[in-house]
């Protein structure tokens, strides 16, 4: 920033040292040719800095950024842990319609990406009450099944305790 | 010369309504799909949710940024907390009173107008004396005390002027890094829901785009185009100095590179973004809705809950962002009104004063006066360009990332 408002200094200052020597100078033969000594000094002073802007090196790295915007993790967190909660809730109650009462489900994830990708889900038999039309068949599989069908999960990662 | 100002008025006008456009689609209001008969519990549910997100966002910057800005935020901001104008707009309290907002639009207009006349009468005045006093001398036919009493008048007028100019090119300096500020603090947040609804390419696109507009873009209007704005003032003024050394071709030459660049950035960074922003918008959105249509497919009684439960999660950070983003123009519009105020009321009464003047004082003040006032364009320009960049982001990312 010095640089340059020494360069316009420059500038302004010769141009005003043009005109008084204008003002103060007789009229005459020696004026003019004062005047053009003057036009050609103007000249040189504008055009001096292009050899050090040529010189200088200039890099783009200055210019384009390297620092990124951060990402608030904790709305992320509130976000992921609201739709796990909500897929919680969820399958608890397709699971009820589906004759499987009292059932737990926790579904552990990571929170902190996004998307949400679901890790495991424990699902609590310990409470289970099945409809008898339900009774006759492999409850695990059945479960299981269901899981599958709302969530993206695979079937390994499904636990059963209670 | 006036084809390229042509072009370049023809294509902010284009821009202009394009955003518009794109503030229509971003304002069409969301509905979260309800059942007839669990319409309230959808809503308190939706409550709750955008209660629980708000909570979580971390908005203390904003609020701080609020604290240190000149303009009288009561009315905007009545508890000075930028999060409580969110939930407001979001529960639809949000009415603004027109005719209160004309009313503080004019008494601005006319205070900045009583704080320059002033100094308008006074370089009258200065014109108007120095005209009597070069035609006094010119009839004792001597041409240096003509020339000298031009040189003391012009030189005060110079003074006069440039008092205004540079407090003006001070004050632009300042909205500068103060946009620049809001920049670093309204966009994370925006990425933030972005990120966390699952619109993941539209924000890695918005990201890298960010950080060009808050460090490239306003660094290059801060560092080039503030000191370009000081080489034409003083080309302008070394130029009208005398008869003898003529510097309007440099000049103009700044002023059509100042053109140019403003064009090409504005240009380039506007194309770009918008067709990189609504094509990775409707990526995302397909990619949901395919999600989306997996599960109702699958489960076709449970599905559709199943469906509308996520909906209302996504609604609540979609509400959320397209508030903050709405509130963030709002602040911007107030932090720029100021300046741009001042400065269009001193460019025109410059230019007014340049009128007054021509029939009366020598050419060189006339011209001087009228090109300061061109000039004055350029940082009414870079505010104005700056601004607009701003709200076409966060048009774009309030109308492309409604992922529901």
């Amino acid at each position: 920033m010095t640089a340059f408002s020494t360069y316009v200094l420059n500038i302004a200052g010769i141009i005003l040292l043009g005109v008084l020597v204008h003002i103060i100078l007789p009229e005459g033969e020696l004026n003019k040719f004062i005047q053009n000594i003057f036009a050609l000094i103007v000249v040189f002073v504008i055009v001096s800095p292009i050899s050090g802007i040529l010189n200088s090196s200039f890099s783009l790295d200055n210019i384009i950024p390297t620092s990124n915007n951060v990402i608030d993790e904790n709305y992320i967190f509130t976000v992921n842990s609201q739709t796990v909660s909500y897929l919680e809730s969820i399958l608890e109650q397709t699971l009820e319609e589906c004759g499987f009462k009292n059932v737990f489900v926790t579904i552990s994830a990571n929170l902190m990406i996004s998307p949400l990708k679901l890790e495991k889900v424990a699902i609590d038999l310990s409470k289970l009450v099945m409809n008898r039309e339900v009774q006759h068949i492999n409850k695990y599989s059945k479960i299981k099944e269901i899981v599958m069908q709302n969530i993206d999960i695979k079937e390994e990662n499904i636990v059963f305790y209670g | 010369m006036k084809k390229v100002k042509h072009k370049l008025n023809k294509r902010i006008l284009l821009l202009f309504i394009l955003l518009v456009v794109l503030f229509f689609i971003g304002t069409i209001p969301i509905y979260a799909s309800a059942e007839s008969n669990n319409e309230n519990q959808v809503y308190e549910n939706l409550n709750q949710t955008i209660f629980e997100q708000l909570q979580n966002l971390d908005f203390s910057g904003l609020d701080n940024f609020i604290k240190t800005l000149t303009f009288d935020t009561d009315s905007l901001f009545p508890t000075g907390s930028f999060k409580d104008k969110v939930l407001s707009i979001i529960s639809g309290e949000f009415r603004e009173n027109y005719s209160s907002i004309l009313n503080a639009l004019l008494g601005l207009i006319f205070e900045s107008l009583l704080s320059f006349i002033p100094l308008f009468s006074l370089v009258i005045g200065i014109g108007i004396l120095s005209s009597i006093m070069s035609n006094l001398t010119m009839n004792s036919k001597n041409k240096t005390i003509a020339d000298i009493v031009h040189f003391v008048c012009y030189s005060l007028i110079i003074i006069i002027v440039f008092t205004a100019v540079v407090n003006l090119s001070n004050v632009t300096a300042k909205t500068l890094s103060s946009m620049k500020m809001q920049i670093d603090l309204v966009f994370p947040i925006l990425l933030t829901i972005m990120t966390a609804l699952g619109s993941t390419v539209a924000a890695s696109v918005y990201q890298p785009a960010v950080a060009i507009f808050s460090s490239t873009i306003v660094q290059l209007f801060s560092s080039i185009i503030m000191p370009l704005f000081i080489f034409t003032l003083v080309f302008n003024v070394v130029g009208n100095l005398s008869n003898d050394i003529q510097l309007k071709k440099f000049h103009e030459f700044f002023n059509s590179t100042f053109k140019w660049l403003v064009g090409t950035v504005f240009t380039i960074f506007t194309a770009f973004l918008s067709i990189q922003g609504i094509t990775a918008g409707s990526f995302d959105k397909v990619s949901i809705r395919t999600a989306k249509f997996a599960i109702k497919s699958y489960v076709p009684i449970i599905g559709g809950y199943l469906s509308d439960g996520f909906n209302v999660i996504m609604a609540s950070g979609v509400l959320i962002k397209n508030a903050v983003g709405f509130v963030g123009v709002i602040l911007m519009f107030f932090t720029i009104l100021v300046p741009v105020i001042d400065l269009v009321i001193l460019k025109l009464g410059l230019n007014l004063t340049a009128a007054i003047l021509e029939p009366i004082t020598d050419k060189r003040i006339s011209n001087f006066i009228m090109s300061v006032s061109k000039t004055l364009v350029m940082l009414l320009a870079t505010i104005l360009a700056v601004a607009f960049m701003y709200f076409i982001m966060i048009g774009l990312i309030i109308s492309t990332a409604n992922l529901i």
